[in-house]
């Protein structure tokens, strides 16, 4: 019994040490992008991860006022890449994305754009998503670049009014029914 | 206290020794009696063949591609055949690749992969491929896996000896097997001594497109020029044709082409030739033939051309030899230095190699024995270089492992034969499972070979897998020949009759493997950027449908105002840009297939309605959850 229980002491104080040395090794040197990735996988996101979403944008980005330029370029590519799924203001494939900047921040947009397929497999919001559309949102093949200029022009619409979609040619009108009569 | 403790320590020193006897030193498992095969064609799930091996279809016109050591298939290319699976020969855009003088012809007869060279090793930029029946030759583009040229070859009968390449793809080398009038005439078939011609093609090759261009053709005399390989280091500039019927026989070839103790490897120097081409001795002929390629904006376009350079053999001093060879030829292989070409004579007793040094001395020192319709002899003493006796029956083909062995096989005895290069003696001997034809090294047929494996290439299975009716499967089986017996390691079953493969490093070719097309640089004539670009135009009764497709819609989804008798094309793009995101799109009713559209792609589907009435349509690739979700109408108004 004596023996058994200085064993078990003997142990315990061994694991306590082992697991110290472990601990304290991992948190005086930076994460590693194999270990984040292995974090994710295994679901463990931190609170900014729950946040600001995961992807390439891990730091908070500082952001200026709504550059015209940026959403302008970023408008053309909205037309191009994403008004196949999405319109402003009401669901298409995915969902409506009028105030998406002031319902999440701009890290989560970024993230979102730039890494659909790990947002939507090991976010909760993103699964949630997937889930609710049946859907992962597509890769469009996006920049970085692109992704900024994306967000200034989703920021620009974020609190606008809702506008008829008749009005919103290019990414928010429903195709007329197209016809081949002679014109 | 003590005692418990050391009870302990042997209790868990014991288990430690029966999980070390358990884990580490259990003996290896065998299988069937065939050692540690399994183990070394075994491919983790989720990992990769260290080789791809592309194999002719034969008589299905395709191509597949295979992993080695696994034997697994990753894919089928479709070449002169038309494949509904990938809308190949389907779509408008790949229709022109399938057309020749004789119309559109939508199955070849495709025997002899062969990879592009440089510096005569495998680059792992293009492969080649022959179609025998109407003559003309492939080439595939080995980022894509897609079919990208096609080119007639006028002037032949039968493209066998063919597409053998010069060692930096100078030239795609083409011979004809049957011998016919050229030009054609209508004579009788009696008199084929008089009439009857062979010629060898030479196709350029652009070093940087790929585009293929006859530049010139040989005449030469009327015997079936079987089998090709080109010359390298010491005979650069030459290639080799093995040829038999030297009896001229125009009936019953089984027995009155098989009587000549010797037919011929015929050696022609294309340096020279090239210089005749340049000093304008060529002949021009009229001969249309189509040539096909996908232009720069990824769209099929079919181009005749009229005429071709020939240089007719026994007027140009220097351009031809014939080498006797016993008996009947049918392989005709360079070793790796060069100096070597072997010959695989069917009906011969042994195989005899022919030495390009003694060849080039005894046309020096004119040791000849006589001419054929005007070509030099050149004596059989004084060109060979060793008979390797008694290999075996039936000698068709040899590769080579680059260690100083070559390894024929033999078709009526189903074996393989390695030999050593320069003593001439067999050195093992393998059985097949059954009638090897070709067989295949990677890299067998180049200046170094990766001898690890040999392929053989079987023509008859008969009880080797789960019988299937009359019709069996075609089969490949794998060797390794790293030690000094050959053992056989894995049976697969292949597409079509597999005549001849090649095979490279995968490292050569998966990194530059194109994942999806950039949407931005679709220079497709009908293809849309964006979905708001979607629409239709109508001119006359003729209607073109701009359409898009992504997961999970296709724009437009419903479409009116087609009328029966209409000439519908549905141009549908592919807006994806995700790698392994195709979408598919049919209609009811359409007479052609589906088409399969790569992301960035942009492929066109004709459809002429010919009921009123609401018909609908839908993605065929399973791409996503709302897949079946993915479908629209379309009304036809009478």
């Amino acid at each position: 019994m004596t023996l058994g229980r200085t064993l078990s002491k003997v142990l315990l104080a061994a694991c306590l040490l082992i697991g110290s040395l472990w601990m304290s090794g991992c948190s005086s040197t930076p994460e590693t992008d194999a270990e984040r990735q292995a974090r994710w996988q295994q679901g463990n996101l931190t609170s900014w991860e729950i946040q600001h979403g995961i992807g390439p944008v891990v730091e908070d980005i500082k952001l200026a006022a709504v550059d015209n330029a940026l959403a302008e370029r970023g408008k053309a590519i909205f037309v191009q890449k994403c008004a196949t799924c999405h319109y402003l203001d009401m669901k298409k494939t995915g969902p409506p994305l009028r105030d998406v900047a002031k319902r999440r921040s701009p890290e989560y947009v970024m993230n979102q754009i730039l890494n659909p397929e790990q947002m939507g497999k090991m976010h909760p919001d993103g699964r949630q998503l997937v889930a609710q559309y049946a859907q992962f949102m597509t890769i469009q093949g996006i920049t970085r670049d692109n992704a900024l200029e994306l967000l200034d022009f989703l920021r620009s619409e974020a609190g606008n009014p809702a506008v008829p979609m008749e009005q919103q040619p290019g990414f928010g009108t429903p195709p007329p029914p197209p016809t081949a009569d002679a014109k | 206290m003590k005692r418990t403790l050391i009870v302990a320590m042997g209790f868990v020193l014991s288990i430690i020794g029966i999980a070390a006897i358990f884990g580490g030193c259990s003996p290896k498992k065998e299988v069937g009696g065939f050692g540690d095969a399994a183990e070394k064609v075994y491919v983790a799930p989720g990992s990769y063949d260290e080789f791809y091996a592309f194999m002719s279809g034969g008589f299905s016109g395709q191509v597949s591609v295979y992993g080695l050591p696994s034997g697994r298939l990753f894919r089928v290319i479709p070449v002169f055949s038309v494949d509904p699976e990938k809308g190949y020969g389907y779509s408008e855009e790949t229709k022109p690749l399938l057309m020749t003088s004789h119309g559109f012809v939508p199955w070849d007869d495709a025997h002899h992969p062969q990879l592009s060279v440089t510096d005569g090793q495998s680059d792992g930029r293009w492969l080649f491929i022959n179609g025998n029946n109407t003559p003309r030759i492939a080439r595939m583009d080995l980022t894509t896996f897609e079919t990208v040229e096609t080119i007639e070859i006028p002037n032949s009968g039968g493209n066998h000896g063919s597409p053998f390449l010069t060692p930096n793809n100078e030239y795609v080398v083409a011979s004809t097997r049957f011998s016919v009038p050229i030009p054609q005439q209508d004579v009788s078939i009696s008199s084929y001594k008089e009439n009857f011609k062979g010629t060898i093609t030479f196709i350029s090759v652009d070093s940087v497109t790929g585009r293929m261009k006859i530049a010139f053709q040989i005449l030469v005399p009327g015997i079936n020029y079987d089998l090709s390989r080109s010359g390298k280091g010491p005979s650069h500039g030459w290639s080799f044709f093995s040829s038999y019927n030297s009896e001229q026989a125009n009936t019953q070839l089984e027995v009155n082409a098989s009587k000549n103790d010797k037919d011929f490897i015929a050696a022609v120097n294309w340096k020279l030739a090239e210089e005749l081409i340049a000093q304008g001795k060529g002949q021009d002929w009229t001969a249309s033939h189509y040539h096909n390629y996908m232009d720069d904006a990824d769209v099929g376009q079919s181009e005749v051309l009229n005429s071709v350079k020939v240089l007719v053999a026994k007027d140009h001093p220097g351009l031809m030899y014939y080498l006797p060879t016993p008996k009947s030829p049918h392989g005709c292989d360079v070793d790796p230095s060069g100096e070597y070409i072997v010959a695989g004579g069917k009906l011969a007793a042994l195989i005899p190699v022919h030495s390009f040094s003694k060849f080039k001395k005894a046309v020096e020192g004119n040791e000849f024995e006589g001419e054929f319709d005007g070509i030099p002899i050149v004596k059989y003493e004084s060109v060979i270089a060793g008979e390797v006796k008694d290999p075996g029956l039936g000698p068709l083909h040899t590769e080579f492992d680059g260690q100083g062995f070559g390894y024929t096989s033999m078709f009526l005895s189903s074996e393989i034969v390695k030999w050593k290069i320069g003593t001439w003696e067999v050195v093992d001997r393998i059985p097949t499972y059954y009638s090897i034809g070709h067989l295949m090294i990677p890299g067998g047929d180049t200046k170094q070979p990766y001898g690890k494996y040999v392929v053989a290439l079987n023509k008859i299975t008969k009880d080797r897998y789960l019988p299937t009716g009359p019709e069996l499967t075609q089969a490949a089986q794998l060797i390794d020949i790293t030690g000094d017996k050959m053992k056989l390691l894995l049976d697969f079953p292949t597409i079509g009759e597999p005549h001849y493969a090649q095979a490279l490093p995968a490292t050569m070719i998966k990194d530059r493997s194109v994942r999806w097309y950039p949407i931005a640089e679709n220079k497709n004539p009908f293809a849309i950027k964006a979905e708001n670009e979607s629409r239709i135009e109508r001119d006359g009764k003729t209607v073109h449908v701009y359409m898009s497709t992504i997961r999970t819609h296709f724009v437009p989804d419903n479409i009116e105002g087609i009328k029966v008798g209409d000439k519908v094309y549905f141009h549908v793009t592919n807006l994806e840009q995700d790698w392994d995101v195709p979408h598919g799109f049919s209609v009811m009713g359409a007479t052609t297939s589906e088409l399969l559209v790569m992301p960035g792609q942009t492929r066109t589907l004709l459809w002429e309605p010919k009921m009123a009435g609401v018909i609908p349509f839908y993605c065929t690739d399973f791409c996503s959850a709302l897949h079946q979700e993915m479908q629209g109408w379309i009304r036809v108004s009478s």
